[in-house]
């Protein structure tokens, strides 16, 4: 018999690789995964070709962050709504695993997938723009990465629970997505942003991945980042958990849980 | 029909064109939602210029960024007027009916551009004073006729990619395809004569000749001959619609299938 953990790590899999077919076969994640970051490199790129390795690699970083933004808003934010549309939400709360474990599994196949096809695009752009960038410590860049995915996967959770609330999920979708290109401190630089929504940044993880990574990238390990990226990770992931039970507990006492 | 007939028939289907799109696109929504992510798109935009070239290059990315979110309606949302009838099956009514299948979409299609013209000058009024480019926002004013020109020839290109796109499932693919191409290669953010190939494709997509018409304008140079190639392009793009329709209704007639297949 599987013990426990096992069958949540079965469970985590099985889901993350459902939510990687199901979008496989979704063209907006081709356009956010692949179009987008290739665009946004070979314009900003393409208008600054004097730009240093070291400015080079701080804008691809930004790139590949922005559109994992993007890609969050659009792809992993609408999963509990596409399960509500598919009528499987019911199913997936009632079942003997804990809810929050199917979503956690899609939210982090979905972020997985898209970050992979953001990497891949970004690096076909940067061989065939010629563009040199500087790598220089492997290592962090790789555990960066990581806890990128893993912040990533519950800013999808936090956001898919708060579009179950509303039926105007898409909307919000596209009002989200472009103060954070200007207000999250990607590609816009924080100091450049007036004084009085600078403190915005603050609490965007991505915001602190790009500082580590972009440090990692020039050869300094930002630990300070590093740390608000990781605590901002966990405070995600707890509202996010908190939300989805309060969200299900309420259909459920509601009778509710098809319309939610 | 009789020249009074025609007219009749062609303000209903105008008038049943404009029904549609509020619904689709009620007054609250275009508000809440389109208006202000046009603005933080062409604010976007023009601060990046600032970041990735100074303030020549932000003044340039304005300029184009005005441009851009013509795409929002012209080249994404336009996408809805064939792609309703697959979905309520009425495309048979249209084959049928008295007036051409594409006139019915070219009439049905016209609030479109319009909105792309208030999405520019929203931006216009609203991005200019928050980058300190109110001077370069009041030089633009007199251009506004060419971002309404280009607002047409973008949903002509739109019409033509949703009337190849909607029979494949591919419309969210190449709606918004067309309108990264045009981010791309149209000279709204990446100067020409940088890439090469990307100028070529530039060639043949809405905005850029209009863009360059008015920027060699408001620079005192020639602009009227960008300003032909902008409309050239438009009704190439209009003809590409036209033959596009008329063979999927040749196509429905034949095998009896009414999905655009």
């Amino acid at each position: 018999m599987r013990s426990r953990f096992s069958t949540m790590l079965w469970v985590l899999w099985e889901c993350g690789r459902m939510q990687v077919r199901e979008m496989s076969g979704h063209s907006l994640g081709l356009i956010i995964g692949v179009v987008q970051p290739a665009v946004f490199l070979m314009v900003t790129l393409g208008a600054n070709p004097d730009l240093s390795p070291a400015q080079a690699t701080r804008l691809v970083v930004a790139v590949v962050l922005t559109s994992l933004w993007a890609s969050i808003v659009w792809m992993a934010g609408g999963i509990l709504q596409r399960e509500l549309e598919l009528g499987t939400l019911a199913a997936n709360v009632a079942s003997p695993h804990p809810g929050f474990l199917v979503l956690l599994g899609k939210c982090l196949g979905a972020t997985v997938r898209t970050i992979g096809a953001i990497l891949l695009a970004t690096t076909a752009t940067l061989v065939v723009m010629g563009a040199s960038i500087r790598l220089d410590r492997p290592v962090l860049l790789g555990v960066g990465l990581v806890t990128v995915v893993l912040s990533g996967t519950a800013l999808g959770m936090l956001l898919s629970c708060l579009f179950l609330l509303t039926r105007y999920g898409a909307h919000l979708s596209s009002a989200l997505m472009y103060p954070i290109f200007i207000l999250g401190g990607l590609m816009i630089p924080v100091d450049l942003l007036p004084p009085v929504v600078r403190p915005v940044s603050t609490v965007i993880s991505l915001r602190w991945a790009q500082e580590f990574l972009a440090g990692a990238a020039a050869g300094s390990a930002r630990i300070p980042a590093f740390v608000l990226l990781v605590g901002l990770t966990v405070a995600y992931f707890a509202v996010a958990i908190w939300t989805f039970n309060v969200v299900v507990d309420r259909a459920r006492r509601r009778g509710t849980l098809e319309l939610v | 029909m009789s020249l009074s007939e025609t007219t009749w028939r062609l303000g209903m289907t105008a008038r049943l064109g404009l029904v549609e799109f509020n619904a689709a696109n009620p007054p609250w929504v275009v508000l809440t939602a389109v208006v202000p992510r046009a603005i933080l798109q062409c604010l976007f935009f023009t601060i990046l210029g600032y970041v990735v070239g100074g303030p020549d290059a932000q003044a340039y990315a304005f300029i184009g960024g005005l441009a851009a979110i013509l795409t929002l309606s012209g080249t994404i949302a336009v996408i809805d007027v064939p792609l309703v009838d697959k979905w309520f099956g009425t495309f048979y009514r249209l084959r049928t009916g008295r007036l051409s299948p594409f006139l019915v979409f070219v009439l049905r299609a016209l609030p479109y551009p319009l909105l792309g013209f208030v999405l520019t000058l929203a931006s216009l009024a609203v991005v200019a004073p928050l980058t300190g480019l109110t001077h370069l926002a009041l030089d633009i004013v007199p251009w506004l006729p060419v971002y309404l020109l280009m607002s047409v020839t973008t949903t002509a290109a739109g019409l033509a990619c949703a009337a190849l796109a909607v029979g494949k499932r591919a419309n969210v693919l190449v709606g918004n395809l067309l309108s990264y191409l045009v981010l791309l290669a149209g000279g709204v953010f990446l100067p020409t004569g940088q890439i090469p190939w990307v100028d070529h494709l530039g060639m043949v997509l809405p905005i850029r000749h209009g863009l360059e018409a008015v920027r060699a304008g408001m620079a005192g140079d020639r602009w009227l001959p960008q300003l032909g190639a902008e409309v050239a392009i438009g009704v190439g793009w209009t003809l590409l619609a036209w033959v596009v329709v008329m063979i999927q209704v040749r196509r429905a007639r034949r095998h009896g299938f009414d999905d655009y297949s």
